[in-house]
């Protein structure tokens, strides 16, 4: 508090000298009692969070001239100062936004690894125990209860995906309702220090610096630093001023509200027209912690789609104990029939490919594949409908309204879309009486268009030199060259190429002849049979109702353990078990368990380093809040002593008015 | 110097408190539950390692799991495999019994012991267990040799080879029973047929019948078919296998004779019309003599063909070469050598080698019950011995395979469980609680926590007010 003297030697009005040791004495006792005020105060707001001492500066009031002598006139409060470091309360102000943003962050990254990876029964859990009860069907596949396992295991991983995408949701709701309440906390904190900023510079005009208010006004700018990000000062005409949220909020003597608003990614402050992103505070902690939690929703919903794409691709490739099926209906829906592929809301990477149809005569188990290219980029799903309609005995359609593919095989056949061989090569080009045929699984990696060519007739296990040249359609690379003539067995299976073999009946054999086969590794290189759900594992789509197909958990023998048809061939899913893989080099390219995994452990990573920064931040809060306490604190045992020291100066002060009033008693007594 | 304030201290305290708190109560966490890793941020590079770990032994479990299974399927397919083996040995036994007994009840007896191996031995083939059959290969709901209603078991109807798990180690009733040894044929000679050359197909007894269609008689004799000549000749081959000679002693072709490769000469006269010659080796034909050119004395070329069909199969012209006989259905393959045929008459192409154990069986029945020759009976029979030796070769060979697989199975068992326990060792490594460790842990930071309280308690309890009167 300033006080009214313009100097020590001012001339104050003459007081008698004989009256001036009572006055000086009656300033003391003023003073003192003022100074035992604030200390009390002081005391009493020890604990009081926010509030900065005070401390009482004494001053000598202005000398008097008496008899030719300046003589002092006794003691004033120069000040009732508020102590405290205007740059330390900046600082800590920023930290306490830093804080802020930090510990919310972290709470809502320890959140996501809650979700992530719980203590028990994490997607990790899940996922195993899915390949776990595939590795068991690829040995026991014709065993009901170890299907109704693996079903029940798949039930759960869709489950799982499912839940833990609506846990994300979940975490996101309460991020955005969060961000509303602060929102509201934060208009009301601005709307309270506009007005606290008025009465300031109304009692500043007034009187002297009115403490109580800026100790309120800086705790206000804590709290609103511990909701935003928070700038001081910021406009040179108004040193009252606060910017804050990146300049979305100002406030001065009045302060305009904002809103919170969120878009796919990221959480903005509205204020009128600008909106800004939060940087600090609970704000900008929650704008960080949307953003991390859409990372990992990202990255959670790309492994579960690729997931299950995988495993409904395997799926869709093999065959079960069921056979082949009669009528097959996509799972899945596609909102425009006649629009590329590519842009359809399949939302899956299709590629240009090939993909093979088997069609197999169930009274002779006779097969014909029959294949169909796709270029995603200039097809659309009608198209496809109608290459797929050139395939003998199978009729495909189209459901205008659900949009799903309808295939259907015409009765006594099945389709299916396994890497069968089928049981005869494609015979057009082939006069010969001598007919191949093919047995055997194609092993190799690739698909491969073979054709076969009669180089020298002649009548086949009989005579001499009778040659058939086996040839890779796409290369021209001969494979192999058979010696059908004399010693030859007809009818005989040899291997040719990759577990393929092939037999020659009786006949002849005419020069020049030729026949084609299709030896597939892969019978969906488009990766159009998951993206429609056919013969798919799952129905629904990631994050949108996944469940396991109801044609499969009605009849687990349309799993599709294996690739021959045969009950006890475990082959097909054989291809499930890479997924279980682990790789310690993972990354975006190892298997799901290897991609799940090193989900799992980055979101301990995220919460290791945030508490870290958490850490960080925090010591230097200590270090700020230490350093403001050891400036703007109250240690009661200080106080007590300064109590101690006016309680003394103030009884000395009586002492002194009453030593005064005996002298003036002797002199009365003179008179008297 | 810096001033530090009560509130500050405690402050201060507060903070610390809780953090030793936190550590407490995690370590107890720890203790309690003997997992030291519960969630990712507790030591994320020890997580990830520890989720591999997990998954490890989960595999090497289920891998475990799966072999064992496959063990108890080595073992009872062990098992059946050598009752089989053991079947073919009392099989052979009966074969050479049966070389020795030539009475029609023993001769029965034995047939009727090996009809009851051969049942077995379909039903050893057709072994179920858990409702799998144990030798169908990946079709194991498909009974390997189907019966028919007569007893009869068909082809093999199992699937390819068995497709599961990692292991393959159960061989299909087809690589059991059906070896894919090179048949070994051997054929009668009644006709002048000779086995062709070609790599016959399907281990079956086949029978081989040719008939004569027609002869030609080539020159100026005047000699024709008579009116027999297409039933009753039974002379075969192309020119220069047989030959007439015929004297026209008359010198007018009214008579004179005519004889078949040499053999007796037959009187003739201009009005025979169906006159059968026989020749040395009892070939015959009906000859037509009416116009027999006069004074003709020589040779006469003939060519006669016929038609050979294999067993029920369609007839087809004979060739007179190497000649490929293919069944209608494409199973059976035999070559003929018929450039050496000179008759009519039935083969019979024996496999004497390379046939299949039910087929061995159907055939040594069948020899057994054979009303043939004394020689003939045993030469078969032989021929049935030398099938059974090398059946139960091809079993001693698959039992051993059998038995190596299961000693593979049983080391991958061994080296799985060490896996397994060294995983175990890893992960405990990993994640597993040191209680020694964390209980010591534990007791230094209670007690740090207790001197931190105290010392707060201390520190706070020095006030100016104490000493003040």
């Amino acid at each position: 508090m300033a006080g009214q003297d313009v100097g020590p030697r001012q001339q104050e009005p003459r007081k008698g000298i004989v009256m001036l040791p009572l006055d000086i004495g009656l300033s003391a006792l003023r003073a003192q009692q003022q100074a035992l005020s604030t200390v009390s105060n002081n005391v009493t707001n020890a604990t009081t969070e926010g509030y900065s001492r005070r401390q009482v500066e004494f001053t000598n009031r202005p000398e008097t001239n008496a008899s030719g002598f300046w003589q002092g006139t006794g003691v004033k409060i120069e000040d009732i100062r508020r102590v405290v470091d205007y740059g330390l309360q900046a600082a800590l102000t920023q930290q306490n936004s830093a804080s802020v943003a930090a510990n919310t962050q972290l709470g809502f990254a320890q959140r996501v690894e809650e979700l992530l990876a719980p203590s028990f029964g994490s997607m990790s859990d899940v996922l195993q125990r899915f390949t776990s009860a595939a590795r068991d069907l690829t040995a026991r596949p014709e065993e009901a209860a170890l299907r109704n396992e693996f079903v029940g295991a798949a039930t759960d991983l869709a489950n799982g995906i499912e839940q833990t995408l609506r846990g994300f949701q979940s975490i996101r709701d309460e991020v955005l309702q969060q961000a509303g309440d602060a929102a509201e906390e934060v208009n009301a904190i601005t709307k309270e220090l506009a007005e606290l900023n008025r009465n300031i510079m109304a009692n500043s005009v007034s009187t002297a610096e009115p403490s109580e208010l800026l100790d309120r006004r800086d705790q206000l700018l804590i709290d609103l630093a511990k909701l935003v990000d928070v700038r001081t000062g910021a406009l040179s005409n108004s040193p009252n001023s606060v910017v804050a949220a990146g300049g979305a909020i100002l406030v001065a003597d009045h302060a305009a509200e904002i809103d919170v608003r969120s878009n796919d990614n990221e959480l903005l402050i509205a204020s009128g027209i600008a909106e800004v992103p939060p940087q600090g505070g609970q704000l900008g902690g929650l704008a960080r912690s949307l953003q991390m939690l859409n990372a990992y929703e990202e990255r959670f919903r790309n492994w579960a789609t690729e997931l299950v794409a995988a495993v409904d691709h395997i799926q869709a490739t093999g065959i079960g104990a069921a056979g082949p099926f009669e009528t097959i209906v996509g799972q899945q829906s596609v909102d425009d029939v006649d629009i590329p592929l590519a842009e359809t809301n399949w939302g899956r990477q299709l590629e240009a490919g090939d993909l093979y149809v088997t069609i197999s005569n169930r009274v002779t188990g006779e097969r014909q594949v029959y294949g169909i290219s796709v270029d995603p980029a200039a097809d659309s799903l009608r198209d496809v409908i109608g290459r797929l309609n050139t395939i003998p005995e199978l009729s495909a359609s189209l459901d205008e309204v659900t949009g799903r593919v309808r295939l259907s095989a015409i009765a006594g056949y099945g389709i299916d879309f396994s890497n069968r061989l089928a049981s005869q090569p494609n015979l057009a080009m082939l006069s010969s009486t001598s007919e191949p045929s093919l047995s055997g699984s194609y092993t190799g990696i690739e698909n491969r268009q073979i054709i076969g060519e009669v180089i020298s007739g002649g009548r086949v296990g009989l005579d001499s030199n009778i040659v058939v040249e086996l040839r890779d359609d796409f290369t021209g690379d001969v494979l192999t060259t058979l010696n059908l003539g004399s010693g030859a067995s007809v009818g005989r299976y040899v291997a040719v190429i990759d577990g393929v073999e092939i037999a020659f009946s009786a006949g002849d054999l005419v020069t020049g002849d030729t026949f084609q086969f299709s030896a597939i590794a892969e019978s969906d290189t488009i990766g159009i049979l998951a993206a429609t759900g056919l013969g798919t594992l799952f129905s629904g789509r990631v994050g949108e109702g996944l469940q396991v197909s109801s044609e499969i958990s009605q009849d687990s023998r349309r799993l599709a353990t294996g690739r021959s048809g045969g009950i006890t061939d475990g082959t097909g899913f054989t291809r499930l078990l890479p997924l279980s893989e682990q790789s310690s080099v993972g990354g975006a390219s190892g298997s799901s368990a290897s991609q799940l995994a090193n989900l799992m452990a980055d979101t301990g990573w995220n919460v290791t380093r945030l508490q870290r920064q958490q850490e960080a931040i925090q010591t230097q809060q200590d270090v700020l809040e230490a350093r403001r306490s050891a400036i703007s604190g109250v240690d009661p045992n200080e106080e007590m002593v300064r109590l101690l020291e006016f309680q003394r100066s103030f009884e000395a002060a009586s002492r002194l008015i009453v030593s005064v009033n005996q002298t003036l008693d002797e002199l009365f007594n003179l008179i008297r | 110097m810096n001033r530090i304030t009560p509130h500050q201290q405690l402050l201060q305290s507060l903070q610390l408190t809780q953090r030793q708190t936190a550590s407490l109560n995690r370590l107890q966490d720890q203790i309690s539950s003997g997992v030291r890793v519960v969630r990712p941020s507790q030591d994320p590079g020890a997580y990830r390692q520890i989720l591999t770990a997990q998954s490890a032994i989960v595999d090497v479990e289920s891998d475990l799991s799966i072999l064992q299974h496959k063990q108890q399927l080595a073992n009872q397919a062990h098992t059946q495999i050598r009752d089989a083996q053991q079947l073919v040995v009392q099989a052979r036994d009966i074969a050479i019994q049966a070389q020795q007994t030539a009475t029609h009840g023993e001769v029965d007896a034995l047939a009727l012991q090996i009809r009851g191996i051969r049942e077995r031995l379909i039903s050893i083939s057709n072994t179920q267990l858990d409702g799998r059959y144990l030798f169908a290969g990946d079709a194991g709901n498909s009974v390997p040799y189907g019966i028919d209603e007569l007893g009869i078991a068909g082809t093999y109807q199992g699937g390819g080879a068995d497709k599961t798990g990692q292991a393959t180690t159960l061989p299909t009733a087809r690589q059991l029973f059906e070896p894919n040894a090179p048949l070994v044929l051997s054929m009668t000679n009644a006709t002048g047929t000779q086995l062709g050359t070609g790599q016959p197909v399907g281990a079956s007894r086949e029978r081989l019948a040719l008939t004569h269609t027609a002869t030609m008689y080539f020159g100026a004799s005047g000699v024709s078919p008579g009116t027999s000549s297409v039933s009753g000749d039974t002379i075969l081959g192309l020119v220069g296998t047989h030959t007439l000679q015929v004297n026209d002693t008359s010198g007018t072709g009214s008579f004179g004779t005519i004889s078949l490769n040499g053999g007796t000469p037959v009187d003739f006269t201009s009005g025979d019309t169906d006159l059968l010659v026989i020749g040395p080796s009892g070939e015959q034909v009906y000859l037509d003599t009416t116009s027999i050119a006069a004074g003709f004395n020589g040779t006469v070329d003939i060519e006669s063909t016929g038609t050979i069909q294999l067993g029920d199969n369609p007839a087809v012209s004979i060739e007179f070469g190497n000649q490929q006989l293919v069944s209608v259905d494409g199973q059976i393959v035999r070559y003929a050598d018929t450039s050496t045929t000179t008759r009519t008459g039935t083969e019979t192409i024996d496999a004497a080698g390379g046939t299949d154990l039910l087929t061995a069986l159907e055939l040594l029945e069948q020899d057994i019950l054979s009303q043939g020759g004394p020689a003939q009976r045993h030469e078969r029979l032989a021929h049935r011995l030398d099938d059974l030796n090398e059946l139960n070769d091809h079993l001693l060979v698959q039992l051993g395979r059998q038995s190596v697989g299961l000693q593979q199975l049983e080391q991958r068992v061994t080296k799985l469980e060490d896996v397994k326990l060294a995983l175990n060792e890893r992960l405990g490594q990993l994640n597993a609680t040191d209680i020694a460790d964390a209980v010591l842990r534990l007791q230094e930071l209670q007690n740090q926590t207790e001197f931190s309280l105290a010392t707060t308690v201390r520190r706070l309890n020095i006030s100016i007010l104490d000493f003040l009167g």
